[in-house]
C-alpha cells in the first residue's frame, strides 16, 4: 500500500499534487475522497498553507541575526516553526529577519498601511505641537544652540511616547 | 431559540444569492503575551480585563448576553452557538479562560481567547460588507482605548499568526450557487478567485466542506493593504459571481426546465415525507428548495423558513430544542419531524 491520506490519514493516497513555486517543490497526498470533499483540487494552495504551517528554514546568515528566543515570551523560532504562532507582540520584531520575507510571502507586503488604534493615533494638538517642537529644533540646529536643540529632541521624544508615535519599527508594547 | 440570527432572515442585497456578508478583526491586548505563550492565570486576567472592558463600556447591556466557555458551558452549548456562526470552531474546542459575547440580532460578537485575545466579528444579511465593517469600528474603538491594542508601525496589529497581521482583518461573503454546482460551472469560480488571492471555504468557514452549495470567499492577504481596499477587492468580485449564477439559473430555465424542476420537487417531497433524515441530506435538499423558491417554481414555501432550517436542523440545535441529548439515529428521526412540522401541507 502506498502512502496514506495527508487529510483524513485512513484511505490511500491516490491524488498526488506537486507544487513548483520560486524554485520551492511541495508535494501533497491525499485520497480521492478528501479531495472531492473538500473541493481541494481547486484550493491546493490555500490547503498547503494550512499543511505547511511554520515558517522557512532561515539561512545560515540569517540565522546568525536572530535571537536564541524571543525576549519579551521566551518563544524560539523553532517553536514557531513548529505551530505556526508567534508568542507575544515583541516576537515581530525579535524575529524580524526572517519573518519580514515570510510575510513577504504569504502577503506580498511587508508593510502595514491599514488604520491605526485610535489609542496611537495622535490628537489635532498633539500633532500641531509636535510641528512646532520639530521646527524649532531645527532652528536650533541652524543657530548652533545645541544645548536648546538637546532639550527640544527630549520634549519631542517624551511628546512620542505619550502619543504612542513611533520613529523606529519597534512593536509597541505599551498602552 | 426556534429562532436564527437577524443575518439569516433573507433579506438584504443580492439576498437570492449572498446569504451573508461578515467582517472580523483580530486584536490582541499589548500588555500580555498571546495566547499560545500566557500562563494559565494570564489567560484568566486577559479573560477578566476584557469582560471589565465590556462591562465598562457598556456593551454588555441592553440584551447582549456573554457565554462563559471555559465554565458555566458544555460541549453542546458551545456546539449550538457554532452551529449559529457564533463563535469559531478554535474557540468551541479551546480550553480555559474564554467566551463570547453578541447582541439580541446575533449580527455582532465579541470572542475571547480564541486564537487571539479578541476576535470581533459583525454579519450582515445580504450583500453589505462595508456595512458590516462599519458595524465594528465604534466596538473597535471602544475596547482599544480601554484595553490597549497590540500594534507595530511596520506590521499593523500584531497577530498571533503572521497570516492575519496587519489589518487582522478577514472579510467574507457566503453564496449560494445551486446552479453553477448543478451545471459544474463552480469549479470556474474557485479558480478565478484564488488567482486573484482570495479563498474558497465552506458552510462553516476554515477547513469545513461546502454542503447545500454554500460558499464562503475571503481574503487572504492582511498586510499590505489597507481595509477599504480589502473591502473593495471583495466588492469587485461579488455582482461577477452573482451574474455568474443568475445567467446559469436563466439558461437552466430556459433549456433544462424539467430536469431542474424535477430536482427541486423531488427534494421538497423528500423533506416533507422523510421519516429520518441526515443533516447532509438536509442540506442538499434544502438547497434545491432555496433555488425553487428563488426561481418562483415553489409558491408555498417563504425564504426565511428555509434560510431557518438550514441552521435548526443542525444536530446540536435539534437537541437544545428536544432539551436532551441525542443518539445520532434519534436525531435523524428529530430533524424528518421537524423539517415535516415546518414545511408540512
Amino acid at each position: 500500500m502506498g502512502n496514506l491520506c495527508q487529510s483524513c490519514e485512513k484511505n490511500e493516497a491516490k491524488i498526488h499534487f506537486t507544487e513548483i513555486k520560486d524554485g520551492e517543490k511541495t508535494e501533497l497526498h491525499i485520497c480521492e475522497a478528501c479531495a472531492h470533499e473538500k473541493n481541494m483540487l481547486l484550493a491546493f494552495p490555500a490547503l498547503l498553507g494550512h499543511i505547511m504551517k511554520g515558517g522557512p528554514d532561515p539561512s545560515a546568515k540569517e540565522a546568525d541575526t536572530l535571537p536564541s528566543a524571543c525576549p519579551g515570551c521566551g518563544l524560539t523560532y523553532a517553536d514557531f516553526k513548529a505551530k505556526g504562532r508567534l508568542g507575544c507582540p515583541a516576537c515581530y520584531t525579535a524575529f524580524a529577519p526572517v519573518l519580514t520575507p515570510l510575510l513577504e510571502k504569504v502577503h506580498g507586503s511587508r508593510r502595514h498601511v491599514g488604520n491605526s488604534p485610535v489609542h496611537l493615533v495622535p490628537t489635532e494638538e498633539a500633532r500641531h505641537e509636535f510641528e512646532e517642537l520639530e521646527q524649532a529644533l531645527t532652528a536650533a540646529v541652524e543657530a548652533e544652540e545645541y544645548e536648546r536643540a538637546a532639550e527640544l529632541r527630549d520634549e519631542i521624544r517624551v511628546l512620542r511616547e505619550k502619543t504612542g508615535q513611533e520613529e523606529g519599527s519597534e512593536a509597541t508594547s505599551e498602552t | 431559540m426556534g429562532q436564527s440570527g437577524e443575518w439569516l432572515r433573507g433579506s438584504g442585497p443580492e439576498s437570492d444569492i449572498v446569504i451573508s456578508s461578515r467582517v472580523r478583526l483580530a486584536r490582541n491586548l499589548a500588555k500580555f503575551p498571546f495566547l499560545t505563550r500566557a500562563s494559565e492565570e494570564q489567560r484568566a486576567e486577559i479573560h477578566d480585563a476584557i469582560r471589565n472592558a465590556l462591562d465598562k463600556r457598556g456593551l454588555s447591556e441592553n440584551g447582549h448576553c456573554y457565554v462563559d466557555l471555559g465554565s458555566e458551558s458544555n460541549e453542546l452549548t458551545s456546539r449550538f452557538l457554532l452551529e449559529r456562526h457564533l463563535i469559531s470552531r478554535e474557540l468551541a474546542n479551546g480550553e480555559g479562560g474564554r467566551g463570547v459575547l453578541f447582541n439580541r440580532s446575533e449580527m455582532l460578537s465579541v470572542m475571547v481567547n480564541e486564537e487571539d485575545h479578541l476576535r470581533l466579528q459583525a454579519i450582515r444579511a445580504g450583500f453589505q460588507v462595508e456595512e458590516a465593517y462599519e458595524d465594528l469600528r465604534a466596538i473597535d474603538e471602544r475596547l482599544d482605548r480601554e484595553l490597549g491594542f497590540a500594534f507595530s508601525a511596520d506590521f499593523g496589529y500584531l497577530t498571533a499568526c503572521p497570516t492575519n497581521v496587519g489589518t487582522g482583518m478577514r472579510a467574507s461573503v457566503m453564496f449560494h450557487l445551486p446552479a453553477l454546482v448543478f451545471t459544474k460551472q463552480i469549479d470556474k469560480v474557485f479558480a478565478g478567485v484564488t488567482k486573484i488571492n482570495l479563498a474558497v471555504r465552506g458552510f462553516y468557514g476554515e477547513g469545513t466542506q461546502a454542503s447545500g452549495d454554500f460558499f464562503q470567499i475571503s481574503n487572504q492577504i492582511t498586510l499590505g493593504l489597507g481595509e477599504v481596499d480589502i473591502l473593495a477587492a471583495l466588492g469587485r468580485i461579488v455582482p461577477k459571481i452573482v451574474a455568474y449564477e443568475r445567467e446559469v439559473r436563466t439558461h437552466l430555465l430556459d433549456k433544462d426546465r424539467l430536469r431542474l424542476e424535477d430536482k427541486i420537487w423531488r427534494a421538497l417531497g423528500t423533506l416533507r415525507v422523510a421519516r429520518s433524515i441526515s443533516s447532509e441530506e438536509t442540506m442538499d435538499l434544502l438547497s434545491s428548495v432555496r433555488l425553487g423558491v428563488n426561481l418562483g417554481l415553489l409558491s408555498d414555501v417563504d425564504i426565511e423558513t428555509v434560510n431557518e432550517l438550514f441552521i435548526l436542523t443542525q444536530p446540536a440545535h435539534l437537541q437544545k430544542l428536544e432539551k436532551r441529548e441525542l443518539e445520532p439515529l434519534e436525531r435523524d428521526v428529530t430533524r424528518a419531524e421537524y423539517i415535516r412540522d415546518k414545511l408540512g401541507l
